[in-house]
């Protein structure tokens, strides 16, 4: 993501274990607004022939926020939690 | 299929207190908890108030590595982009005025949530509640309409008469109950940390006890950098700018938002004087709602903490409101465990209670503070009260660029031409006022009166009542 100067992607930490698919997007109800590229604090999401593209790499980038699924109004993403006991992990939240 | 008397999910600290509570009024008690342990999940800067430590004198005796106590706080104004420079800034100790004794030693106490969030799950074990780490709450399991249960990913099936959803923001326990599908843009900011490692003896000298910190630009939402003993969290964008709503309209990321206002010179600064190392990048939201949220119960379910949307809308502190809502919600299982109703209107008790207690009445005039924040977001406004405040600040009397006569004779013009920007304050502050003190303020306004009139009279004038 432009306008970042360190590598904060860097300073995220995962646990083990498969996440699973926690993120899901439909893309017959996405009517291409962007708003889940603007509110991305991992720059996960771009628009792509007006219609918004979740990075594939996601599980390994996502920060868990949810502000994807929190902005979206046309309920084209859904978001639930990371299979127990996986995914980021937060040692100095 | 196991059988309690209340099944907790989420072991943070609403979750840990409704389960410590319970266990202490004797009752069987399971807490389930997504993460590796209790804290993991948690992303803010998080500073307890001394609020906890009135309402939870356990808190008294708790020491952790990474507390640091907040005797001071200080905001920072400064210049737009591109400078970014301190305009004004304040440092302000604990009014004398404020009615307990904790309130009036300290403002806060900051630390790392892993180490909180571990001690109350820890204690609320000690009083006899079970707690399940790595298991994710994937249903609930229903009866006569009411919640008595819930099923995990592992295809476990636990049963209670009653459950308490305390699993934050973005809670899937109230979606699963039915109470909402999601919080709506106008009620949840989007906010970004970064976190740094300090040596504390460098903290210990630049920062001491002025640990909560603010800066605040025009255009900018306003950015908290919070000391603990040994690390710094420089978080944001601060609740005017990051309200999802806020972000349609100004189509703002807050990552980028954080990041450019950490360049600034006078953060920069700071970290350079602590000498303080990138260590960790987070990402969270947090429920900022203007009214009391009353959608958090149904039959034999309960919401508290972030995901009963119960965090104050100024500060953002959001983990004694847990804790407090945490403790009302599992009192009130035990009355209707001993009544033996669950249902929807026995559950309503604790929403009831919950909105006439503290936690609810910092949503007082909710609706009008929001519009101050908003107010003062805006770029133009705030740099018109920074003009105000250093204006009046360096003609008052601190002044060495001109002789004193000249500048103090400046104060009545300074006000009158800000006349517009202090009506326009007094618009919105003047309904806070009435909602919050309606009644002290038409008695003050009375008296006030009652003063001129006798004046009036003592110099030969008239006044109208």
């Amino acid at each position: 993501m432009e306008g970042i100067d360190f590598e904060v992607k860097e300073l995220v930490y995962r646990g083990e274990g498969d996440t699973g698919d926690f993120i899901s997007f439909d893309p017959g109800r996405c009517d291409g607004c962007g708003l889940c590229v603007k509110v991305c604090s991992a720059g996960l999401w771009s628009l792509r022939e007006g219609k918004a593209r979740l990075a594939p790499r996601y599980r390994e980038l996502c920060l868990e926020c949810a502000a994807c699924w929190e902005i979206c109004a046309r309920g084209a993403v859904d978001f639930s939690y990371p299979a127990g006991g996986t995914g980021v992990t937060i040692r100095f939240g | 299929m196991e059988s309690y008397d209340l099944i907790v999910v989420g072991a943070g600290p609403g979750g840990s207190v409704a389960a410590m509570t319970a266990a202490e009024l004797g009752m069987k008690a399971l807490m389930l908890e997504r993460a590796n342990y209790p804290g993991e999940k948690n992303a803010s800067g998080f500073a307890l108030s001394s609020k906890g430590e009135r309402d939870f004198p356990f808190l008294k005796e708790v020491e952790f590595p990474s507390m640091r106590i907040g005797r001071r706080t200080q905001a920072h104004f400064l210049s737009p982009p591109p400078e970014m420079e301190e305009r004004f800034s304040m440092v302000t100790a604990t009014s004398r005025r404020i009615s307990y004794p904790e309130g009036r030693d300290y403002f806060v106490k900051t630390m790392y949530r892993p180490e909180l969030d571990r001690y109350l799950a820890e204690r609320a074990v000690r009083k006899g509640a079970e707690l399940r780490l790595k298991t994710l709450v994937t249903g609930m399991v229903w009866e006569a309409g009411k919640v008595c249960g819930v099923r995990t990913e592992g295809g476990e099936e636990y049963r209670a008469p009653v459950v308490i959803g305390a699993d934050g923001v973005m809670s899937m326990t109230a979606r699963m109950a039915g109470l909402r599908e999601k919080f709506g843009r106008d009620e949840v900011v989007s906010l970004c940390t970064v976190d740094y490692a300090v040596p504390k003896e460098r903290a210990d000298a630049v920062i001491h006890e002025n640990c909560f910190q603010t800066y605040f630009a025009p255009g900018f939402g306003g950015l908290y950098l919070i000391v603990m003993a040994d690390g710094v969290h420089v978080g944001g964008p601060g609740v005017t700018n990051s309200l999802v709503s806020r972000a349609v309209r100004k189509r703002i990321n807050p990552a980028k938002e954080v990041l450019q206002m950490i360049n600034c010179p006078p953060i920069q600064r700071q970290l350079t004087a602590l000498d303080a190392r990138p260590r960790e990048w987070q990402a969270h939201m947090l429920p900022w709602m203007d009214q009391f949220n009353r959608r958090i119960y149904t039959g034999g379910f309960m919401l508290v903490g972030d995901a009963a949307g119960v965090p104050e809308p100024l500060w953002a502190e959001g983990v004694w409101q847990a804790m407090y809502s945490g403790r009302l919600a599992a009192e009130t299982a035990h009355e209707a465990l001993q009544e033996g109703d669950t249902s929807a209107s026995s559950m309503q008790r604790y929403c009831d209670r919950l909105e006439q207690s503290p936690v609810g009445q910092e949503f007082i005039a909710g609706v009008q503070l929001r519009q101050l924040f908003e107010m003062l977001g805006d770029p133009v406004i705030f740099d018109e009260a920074t003009d105000l405040l250093v204006d009046l600040s360096n003609n008052m009397l601190w002044n060495c660029q001109e002789p004193k006569a000249v500048s103090i004779n400046r104060l009545f013009p300074i006000l009158f031409e800000n006349l517009p920007l202090l009506m326009g304050m007094l618009r919105v502050y003047a309904p806070i006022l009435l909602e919050t003190g309606g009644d002290s303020l038409r008695k003050r306004i009375e008296m006030i009166k009652g003063v001129a009139a006798m004046v009036a009279q003592m110099t030969g004038g008239e006044v109208e009542a």
